[in-house]
């Protein structure tokens, strides 16, 4: 299998490559630098890959090192390998698929706490290479590590690194080599008393069938500490009767003995053990936290500060996504466009095929890309500042309290105001929620957030013709359809806000290459997922127009756009295809008017009555997500997921509109 | 006795017992005989505390959960980083 840089979303055969690579693991917890260190060592060029059966993502990249290569794999970043959740299990699952080396990433300025992991990963007995990230932060600080005396506590080698700038990352690599032949012997670092109980449990299972990859002393830890995948491989087997029984008698003793469940009872032991090799081998730093920092966390100070980044996000993504997709818009109209349409005409002729070609690949393309370089990528670069600084965490800390009350994790905050640029990176942002449901509920207020397209139907239609209240009256109405929407999924969604546990940062100065590795990374993906369905999409739009069959297929909308919306048929039809485009929506009805009722309707005024307009407005703010952004949601969320999400829009606009044409009718305007 | 979630800012606690998560919370530190420091609380949201060296956010509904006994630390000098279980 070759790697290449343009199939980022394939299943990775795991774990072993056709070419028998030693395959090494990255695990670290999260913001250990474990990403920036992968990416030092793989270069750009890394592959996106979904583990088997999961919605997990891990990364692999090839290493070459000398003449030889080794296949790194990014997992995902974890305090422990404990406990529930797909992204811990998929850990488990490829540390025990026998990979050739783990490599642990560990913060030197939070030793204490990073070295939880790497005990538990030393209790499995893998090989094992201790990279020291953050030296440079550490010394910085003022403090140090006595390198040596870490190795001799730990047992396997320690190698200091600074993942931001590269140093250290090479010897990382030959030390890895070194060792995948000898493993360490499993230790289990838990202090006298729990170490006895757990040798004695490990000597009883002498000549029992174990897990592979493991030895007795790691499975006799894990059976107590009541690993799911350990526990039933030794249920499902006949005769295990007489060692689980064992097992439960001694969990029982030791519970009694230290008062507390034995899960917590080990890893308060592993904190100790933690704790005092910490303190051996560190010379803690002098930590000083900038006024800004101070700031953005302070309640009440620290929602200014929120604010203030918030319309900062939003006016550069409004303002200046919209001044690039201008721009982007008229030299494409310049320079592509020309070229694709004598293209399209010399091969397939001036008939409706050439034309239905054009659709896809001149207005498809410049669809998906409109969207995709000015917001997409501009939101990626400010979501990764706000990420590698740690002020994502910061702003979710302040924000949980109002972001619970629609049943989300204040980290929701991000997307749902970048949503007012565009919907589409929003989505893709909801990838900072923990849980299915959140990221279900985030994704479909955002699809109702106004995004600047449908924000210059809204001013070149309802401000334009009838002024700034009316507009502001249609952005209120729909932040209460917002409210009301978020409300309703946070009752009716199975399941519960997940619970705010989430590690603080202080603030670091972000490194400029490695936050354009991270967005280049999420927007090439972007890119591979919704340039494609962009324009087939266009493509079928365009047939079905070119065709004539638009006309047929919009017929029987005519009593619910004629009779429940109270708009003119010919209203209906641009709506239908605002799906490709949401401004295209009132250029297309500007073009098809003069169409029908000839030159004089480019006012909007000529063939449209103010209640027509605003419902028009509204209806179009609210419906069905453009092309990209049901790509991305069906990415995200899954089909089944973006098409229910879809049809609610629709239903919704239509409910809502209908009922606006009716007040406003009563209402006498 | 208390909970962490009634601790004003600036308070310390040292931990007695973690009633719901128990196993979670412990791997990130939170376990008895830990002292946990409050830095912040947004009225009716989450708690900012300090344990160890790291800093961690805790819904208000978490942090009720686990019990405290606080800790007097008006005399004396200040120690820069709480301790965790000894």
């Amino acid at each position: 299998m070759r790697h290449s840089c343009h199939s980022p979303t394939t299943t990775i055969p795991f774990l072993r490559s056709a070419q028998d690579l030693p395959v090494v693991a990255l695990v670290g917890n999260p913001n250990s630098g474990k990403s920036t260190l992968f990416n030092a060592l793989t270069g750009s060029c890394a592959e996106t890959a979904h583990y088997p059966g999961t919605t997990v993502e891990i990364l692999t990249g090839l290493v070459p090192l000398g003449d030889r290569q080794i296949m790194l794999v990014d997992l995902p970043g974890l305090y422990t390998l404990r406990g529930g959740g797909e992204e811990r299990q998929v850990v488990r699952e490829v540390l025990r698929s026998g990979v050739d080396a783990v490599v642990a990433v560990v913060d030197a300025t939070n030793l204490a706490r990073h070295l939880y992991l790497v005990l538990e990963l030393r209790s499995l007995g893998l090989p094992l290479v201790v990279a020291l990230n953050m030296i440079d932060l550490l010394t910085s600080q003022e403090g140090r590590v006595d390198v040596k005396e870490l190795e001799r506590l730990l047992g396997v080698p320690v190698i200091p690194t600074i993942a931001t700038t590269g140093q250290g990352v090479d010897k990382v690599v030959q030390k890895v080599l070194s060792i995948t032949s000898s493993p360490p012997p499993a230790v289990a670092f838990l202090g006298p008393e729990l170490d006895d109980s757990i040798e004695k449990l490990g000597d009883a299972l002498e000549g029992y069938p174990l897990p592979p990859g493991l030895s007795r002393l790691s499975v006799a830890l894990l059976l107590l500490e009541g690993d799911p995948e350990v526990t039933s491989f030794f249920s499902s087997r006949p005769g295990m009767e007489g060692i689980l029984q064992q097992v439960v008698e001694t969990q029982e003793r030791l519970e009694e003995t230290l008062g507390m469940p034995l899960a917590v009872a080990i890893a308060a032991a592993r904190h100790r053990v933690a704790d005092h090799i910490a303190k051996q081998v560190v010379k803690p730093g002098v930590r000083r936290e900038s006024w800004l920092w101070s700031l953005a966390i302070s309640p009440r100070a620290g929602v200014f500060f929120l604010l203030g980044v918030l319309a900062i996000l939003f006016t550069v993504l409004f303002w200046g996504g919209n001044f690039l997709s201008t721009l982007l818009s008229a030299g494409w109209a310049m320079a592509v466009s020309p070229f694709l349409q004598t293209a399209a005409r010399a091969m397939f002729g001036e008939g409706v095929i050439g034309r239905t070609v054009l659709w896809g690949v001149d207005a498809g393309l410049l669809a998906a890309l409109s969207v995709g370089i000015p917001y997409v990528l501009t939101f990626y670069i400010l979501l990764a500042f706000l990420e590698d600084t740690g002020f994502l965490n910061a702003m979710a800390f302040l924000a949980d309290r109002l972001m619970r009350s629609f049943g989300l994790h204040g980290r929701a905050i991000i997307p749902l105001v970048a949503g007012a640029g565009c919907n589409v990176p929003a989505i893709i942002g909801t990838r900072v929620l923990p849980t299915m449901r959140e990221r279900t509920i985030a994704s479909t207020l955002i699809t109702l957030v106004p995004c600047s397209a449908r924000t210059a139907v809204i001013l070149g239609a309802v401000a334009l013709s009838l002024g700034i209240l009316p507009a502001l009256a249609l952005y209120l109405l729909v932040l209460g359809v917002i409210v009301l929407v978020g409300w309703g999924l946070g009752k009716v969604l199975p399941g519960q806000a997940s619970p705010l546990v989430m590690e603080v940062f202080p603030f670091r100065r972000p490194v400029v290459r490695v936050l354009w590795r991270k967005t280049w990374a999420r927007f090439r993906e972007f890119l591979i997922v919704a340039l494609p369905l962009v324009m087939v999409g266009s493509i079928v739009l365009g047939g079905l127009y070119e065709s004539g069959l638009i006309w047929k297929l919009s017929r029987p909308l005519a009593p619910v756009v004629e009779g429940w919306l109270g708009l003119p048929a010919v209203a209906g039809l641009t709506l239908v295809f605002a799906v490709l485009r949401k401004e295209l929506a009132l250029q297309l009805l500007v073009a098809l008017a003069i169409v029908r009722y000839g030159p004089g309707a480019e006012s909007l005024r000529a063939f449209l009555n103010g209640r027509q307009i605003f419902v028009y407005a509204l209806v179009n703010t609210l419906y069905i997500p453009c092309i990209a952004t049901i790509a991305v949601l069906a990415r995200e969320l899954g089909w089944r997921r973006a098409l229910l999400i879809s049809t609610f829009t629709v239903a919704l606009a239509v409910a809502i509109g209908g009922v606006a044409n009716r007040l406003i009718l009563w209402w006498g305007a | 006795m208390r909970r962490l979630a009634e601790l004003k800012p600036g308070e310390r606690g040292r931990i007695l017992e973690v009633i719901a998560m128990a196993e979670s919370l412990a791997a990130l530190g939170f376990i008895p005989g830990a002292t946990v420091r409050v830095r912040q609380r947004v009225r009716g949201g989450p708690l900012l505390v300090d344990l160890g060296e790291s800093m961690y956010a805790l819904g208000r509904e978490i942090a009720a959960m686990v019990a405290v006994e606080p800790e007097m630390d008006c005399l004396g000098p200040r120690r820069g980083t709480s301790q965790r279980g000894r």
